[in-house]
């Protein structure tokens, strides 16, 4: 009995210690995971936020993937590339951020589609985890 | 005829020096740093907007809390869940002043020590804080660089005890952001 109550607590210490390796090492959500909540223009989603900024986050916080088209207009690449997409809005744009394994074959000028976890509006639309969609 | 080139003299003279005074960047860098005996915890977000007037000294900096990368899910997951509530309380802003802002000179090459002074937001929590920046000007190209703590309960954020050990009870949090005159 006692031996069975030990095996017992060996086999429960080494499952919880594998399911806490599997969190401690899960990785990250991404938009790939997901279906997008809305697909949409950078300048539809640019004047959903500048319209009404709450009506806007209500809709898309919870990390909700949002996909969004338009035109390139730069790529910031330091620790991690970020895709910035031309709107009407004065100072804004959609900045949307890639995961790390995603190769970017657009250049500035080009259109593109892609899918990110919407962060919120400061001054630009931030998009995180973004991928390519094809 | 004198006295209207006179007026037209001032008129570009006043234009010119309150157009090109707002110093701007939309890629701040914000890093924040939790070292402990248990774990080191950094965090990056390249996305900050900050806005610097350089006639009245107003510094304004703004960031999106969900734009914060860590290395480990689990960390980001916790960090905007359980801790930034960041559904809830999206951004963080600091709004502040440069105290010598007489000494400062946006167009003069040097480095100018600074405190700013002013009020620091995030979980919905404003608390007034004092900052030391460093600003460079090297050939037209501005950037200003801070260092500063932050202590989590102060802001109203709640670390159970089970983890309190493996975050440190002071942040260290940094600033770096290039500035590029604003253009209208």
């Amino acid at each position: 009995m006692k031996k069975k109550i030990l095996i017992l607590l060996v086999v429960l210490a080494a499952g919880g210690a594998i399911y806490g390796y599997y969190l401690w090492n899960k990785p990250k959500k991404t938009a790939d995971d997901e279906k997008p909540v809305a697909s949409l223009s950078a300048d539809s989603l640019m004047s959903e936020f500048t319209t009404d900024e709450t009506a806007a986050w209500n809709k898309y916080k919870g990390d909700k993937v949002i996909q969004v088209n338009g035109k390139i207009t730069d790529v910031q690449i330091d620790s991690v590339t970020t895709v910035l997409l031309e709107t009407q809005d004065i100072m804004g744009v959609i900045s949307c951020t890639l995961t790390k394994d995603q190769q970017l074959t657009k250049k500035v000028g080009d259109n593109v589609e892609l899918k990110g976890i919407c962060a919120g509006f400061n001054m630009d639309v931030q998009l995180s985890q973004c991928v390519l969609v094809q | 005829m004198k006295k209207v080139l006179t007026l037209i003299a001032i008129v570009l003279l006043a234009s010119t020096s309150t157009f090109a005074q707002k110093y701007f960047s939309r890629t701040g860098h914000v890093n924040f740093f939790s070292d402990t005996k248990m774990e080191d915890i950094k965090a990056d977000n390249n996305k900050a907007t900050v806005i610097v007037d350089a006639a009245t000294g107003a510094v304004e900096l703004s960031l999106l809390v969900k734009s914060f990368e860590f290395e480990k899910a689990l960390m980001q997951e916790h960090f905007n869940e359980n801790y930034m509530e960041s559904d809830t309380y999206p951004k963080a802003s600091f709004k502040g002043k440069i105290d010598n802002i007489a000494a400062v000179n946006f167009k003069k090459d040097g480095t100018y020590n600074s405190t700013v002074s002013g009020e620091l937001t995030m979980h919905g929590v404003t608390k007034k804080i004092t900052i030391n920046v460093t600003i460079k000007v090297a050939g037209g190209k501005i950037t200003a660089n801070s260092k500063f703590q932050v202590v989590p309960e102060d802001y109203n954020i709640k670390i159970p005890n089970t983890v309190r050990d493996n975050i440190a009870s002071k942040i260290d949090v940094t600033v770096d952001a290039t500035l590029e005159e604003l253009k209208k």
